[in-house]
């Protein structure tokens, strides 16, 4: 009997006497191929990538791959780590919602000691970020990141910030703090082995790369192309082409035409409508359609997507007098586009007598960006000024050229050669970037066009921001901050302890030749088209402790019609609603108490729907009166009538709408359609301006050939339609469907977009227009809420939609998001000493020591 | 008496296999799968014990970071869906890797048997 067979008849031969007791019979010769086969089979899988897989070996090992990252989630209770340059010894405490509170003996070791414990906990982070505005993610995804990469050094940005970097002083504070940061984080990564880099590493079979001081300023300019590459022009131009120079100049208007601003009026008590008659949709102005073609990244507008501001920012602060407790407030919630791990990380900073500053840090940047310390606390909204503008050059040689002509003199281009790598270093591809004495140029549709932009300009925001820290009450603050913080402009609001109040439209405004507005590609051939300098300060929109007692701001227009420098940016790079309601709010109430400020931030109430509610009701009841009524029009009227107006989460009319919003921008603006896409959308300030004006000629709707309609003709249909498709979509409106949080949701992604590391479809109260927006891809919101009472002891809360740690696994990733959806802000702990958090309230403890 | 022997044989492999992982990688697993196989020549099923050997030395590794704290099930679960696998799939999977590397290994030094 063969011994295989034998093995399997029981008794004492039975199966574990095959397994070890059986004679010597080499495998058969299709066993043993088949086992060569399948071994090289899985070690080609463990060394090479498979599809969209990094190499199973590295990734699956169980020390050193994925399976690693679950051993880094939480940081080890206590820690002492040897670090290079500290000067003295540091003490970091992690408080109970993992912020680390650094207590340094310098100002030195205490951004060192910064650089260390935002590595430790967003190593990734700080990388990718700087690898995506330095245009280098090739070098770390492959060819697929070329496109992304080719963006910021077309527009220059590597270029400027080395010439920032070289511009500093190596004796500035700037300097000193970017070196120190630079070896905190990288003390971290040569400790690290790879079991311990982050796990999206070990996805992307890749590793860490060591954190040069640049890295610093490249993730600055970053913020500035986030925040300040808004060009307005196009709008105008694109719509100029279709309609004709005055129906455009009429729906794109340089000043928004409700007037709320930022820096308060003399005698107004509210806000200003100034609505002109708009002009008619005309005929193609033949120099837009030549000019319109000149404008980079042209994109088509969704028709039925009303425009909005993502980044819609707010602050506001109250003066002692309005506040029930007699302390100034500030309130601040600067939104932008969520991801995981936050784009902010928080951070308490103490050096005795000389820095105490708590606040959110960007990853990678060695400052405290929105904060307080004793004396003052201080957040920003974007000023959405145009800081951006083009110009068309005359050059020697269409193809290749060489020089470009200015005032009637050759000039030599510049050229910058932009190689572009993979992840061995091989080099995938080339681009020339040709600059003249305004910045890069670079050819659309057979025309070679420059531009000149205030982020690529010398700055030092990292001073400004490091000054800030240091201020004492609002006047230092503002001055100190208006010195070096240049881009991206900066609504910077700040109170004290004092009882003072201030806001400040803070940044480089360019003064330009003629009419000074930036609304045009100008002659590049001559001099005269440059730029004449900057504002100066004093012209700056801004106010100091205004009577009425507090100060606002939502990314609307900063100032009045009217200032001796008039022109920031247009009324489409504005937003109104938002500034409304909280003007509203503040002057409702002069009692106002740190509960309310934290309330406000997610009020529901919508002051957009307040000013086109009533149009809606009108145009319906109208319709009735002309005979031209329907059932769907009287249910959807009787609904819309029935709504309160807000955007909380069980809300059962908001849906409707907003659906009829759509249909009323898509069937109000199809003049500027463009063989069927939509080329441009006026703002709803103008759209609100145009419902006064009910026999205007922008309300026909070219579609319906011999019927002119007029606005309730349009507004009804509009209803009509949105009832329509929100029934088909949602059911019936009482069936559940409708409710707010079944519709509208916050998407916070990853940074590479992996949905396992993201939060999806998070409901979340607030529309267009309110004071937390959720726009419609819902990517974009709060993504840092602080209240602040500067009372003699600072009083402080906040919350941002994730938490500490950017590892997916560590507890810390998302803690702080329960928080946010519910909109409540966690109390944040601000001790003056180590000792003076306790015990209890410390979840970890890194003791930073000097080693050579 | 026959079972403990195979146990102990398992044993001694899953723990050369983890002190391996541990202190070379992955890659070690064929060396010692080979290794061992061409070493005990007395036992037929060198190629299952290496496997179960590994896996379980891979297993070991595993519950060693989950005594330290590591939480392994969220690992898996998280991992898992960004390989789009059910968590149970994902530990099965890598356990599978590593017994595949060591038994295959071992299979092939078989063949290098004494006749």
């Amino acid at each position: 009997m063969p011994a295989v067979e034998k093995a399997f008849t029981g008794g004492e031969s039975g199966l574990a006497l095959y397994l070890t007791r059986t004679p010597i019979v080499p495998p058969k010769p299709l066993v043993l191929a088949l086992s060569a086969v399948a071994l090289c089979g899985v070690v080609y899988a463990g060394l090479r990538p498979v599809g969209p897989l990094p190499p199973l070996g590295r990734l699956l090992d169980p020390v050193s791959g994925v399976w690693g990252a679950a051993g880094n989630a939480l940081l080890p209770r206590n820690a002492t780590v040897g670090i290079p340059g500290l000067q003295g010894a540091v003490e970091v405490r992690y408080d109970d919602r993992g912020v680390p509170h650094i207590f340094a003996t310098t100002e030195e070791d205490a951004y060192r000691a910064l650089g260390y414990v935002v590595a430790r906990d967003r190593l990734f982070q700080l990388d990718i970020q700087t690898r995506a505005a330095s245009g280098r993610l090739t070098e770390l995804v492959g060819a697929r990141a070329l496109e992304l990469d080719e963006s910021p050094r077309l527009l220059g940005m590597p270029r400027a910030a080395e010439r920032k970097f070289a511009a500093l002083d190596s004796n500035s504070e700037s300097r000193r703090i970017l070196d120190a940061y630079a070896g905190g984080v990288n003390a971290y990564i040569d400790s690290l082995k790879p079991r311990d880099y982050p796990i999206e590493y070990k996805l992307l079979d890749a590793k860490p790369e060591r954190w040069q001081p640049i890295n610093s300023i490249h993730l600055l300019n970053r913020m500035g192309w986030t925040l300040a590459a808004g060009d307005p022009d196009h709008m105008l131009v694109r719509a100029a082409a279709l309609v004709g120079d005055s129906a455009a100049r009429s729906v794109f208007p340089l000043h928004t035409p409700i007037e709320e601003p930022i820096q308060p009026q003399p005698g107004w008590t509210g806000p200003h409508d100034h609505f002109e008659k708009i002009a008619a949709p005309g005929m193609p102005d033949s120099n837009a359609i030549t000019v319109s073609s000149l404008y980079r990244d042209f994109r088509a507008y969704d028709p039925a997507v009303e425009p909005q501001q993502a980044f819609a920012s707010n602050n506001w602060a109250v003066s002692p007098a309005r506040t029930r407790d007699g302390y100034a407030l500030l309130a601040g919630d600067p939104h932008l586009e969520l991801t995981l791990p936050s784009i902010w990380y928080e951070v308490h900073l103490v050096v005795p007598g000389k820095l105490d500053v708590y606040g959110v840090t960007i990853p990678g940047a060695p400052a405290v960006v929105i904060g307080f310390n004793r004396d003052i606390s201080w957040t920003f909204t974007n000023t959405s000024a145009d800081v951006m503008d083009f110009y068309r050059e005359t050059v020697d040689d269409s193809v290749n050229p060489a020089r470009y002509k200015l005032d009637g003199q050759w000039r030599p281009l510049s050229r910058r050669i932009e190689q572009y790598r993979d992840q061995s270093g091989r080099v995938i591809h080339t681009d020339t970037v040709r600059y003249t004495h305004r910045g890069p140029m670079t050819k659309e549709h057979g025309h070679w066009v420059s531009m000149r932009w205030t982020v690529l300009e010398p700055s030092s925001e990292l001073q400004a921001l490091y000054d800030a820290s240091h201020a004492h009450d609002t006047r230092e603050f503002q001055d100190v901050v208006s010195r070096s913080f240049f881009a991206p402009a900066q609504n910077m609001l700040v109170a004290d302890r004092n009882g003072s109040i201030a806001i400040r439209s803070t940044g480089h405004f360019p003064i330009r030749a003629g009419d000074g507005d930036g609304e045009t590609v100008r002659d590049g051939s001559t001099s005269a088209s440059d730029w004449k300098g900057f504002w100066p300060v004093d012209k700056y929109p801004q106010s100091f402790d205004p009577t009425q007692g507090f100060l606002a701001s939502a990314n609307q227009e900063p100032e009045a019609p009217g200032a001796e420098f008039g022109y920031l940016g247009t009324d489409h790079g504005y937003e109104v609603w938002r500034a409304l309601r909280i003007n509203q709010l503040l002057r409702a109430n002069a009692r106002v108490t740190p509960g309310e400020m934290m309330r406000w931030q997610t009020d529901p109430g919508s002051t957009r729907a307040d000013r086109f509610v009533p149009y809606f009701i009108a145009a319906a009841k109208a319709q009735h009166d002309r005979g031209r009524s329907s059932t769907v029009l009287d249910s959807a009227a009787t609904l819309l009538a029935q709504w309160d107006r807000t955007y909380t989460l069980d809300n059962q009319r908001a849906v409707l709408f907003e659906a009829a919003m759509r249909e009323l921008s898509n069937r109000t603006w199809d003049e500027l359609d463009r063989n069927g896409v939509r080329v441009a959308t006026p703002s709803t300030a103008v759209l609100a301006e145009l419902m006064t004006q009910p026999d205007n000629a922008w309300w026909d709707d070219r579609r319906t050939r011999g019927v002119v309609e007029d606005r309730d003709d349009v507004v009804a249909q509009s209803l009509v339609a949105a009832y329509d498709s929100v029934t088909r979509d949602y059911g019936a409106p009482n069936a559940g469907g409708w409710r707010w949080d079944k519709i509208r949701f916050t998407n916070i992604y990853h940074l590479l977009h992996i949905p396992a590391f993201s939060a999806l479809r998070i409901p979340v109260p607030g529309g267009t227009g309110t004071l937390t927006p959720s726009t419609g891809t819902g990517h974009y919101g709060p993504s840092w809420r602080m209240v602040v009472e500067m009372g003699p002891e600072v009083h402080a809360w906040g919350t941002f939609p994730g938490g500490q740690s950017g590892n997916p696994l560590s507890p810390r990733y998302s803690d702080h998001l329960a928080f946010w959806e519910r909109g409540k802000l966690q109390p944040l702990i601000f001790p003056r000493s180590s000792a003076d958090l306790p015990a209890n309230a410390t979840s970890a403890t890194l003791n930073l020591r000097p080693v050579k | 008496m026959i079972a403990l022997r195979y146990v102990s044989r398992v044993a001694i492999v899953g723990s050369i296999c983890a002190l391996a992982t541990v202190w070379l990688g992955w890659m070690s697993l064929p060396v010692v799968g080979f290794i061992y196989s061409v070493i005990d020549q007395r036992v037929r099923a060198r190629g299952s014990i290496a496997a179960l050997g590994a896996a379980l030395g891979w297993l070991a590794i595993l519950g060693a970071e989950a005594a330290r704290g590591a939480d392994i099930r969220m690992a898996a679960v998280t991992v898992g869906a960004v390989m789009q696998l059910p968590a149970f799939a994902l530990v099965l999977v890598t356990l599978g890797f590593a017994a595949l590397l060591c038994g295959t290994a071992a299979v092939l030094g078989s063949s290098f048997d004494r006749r």
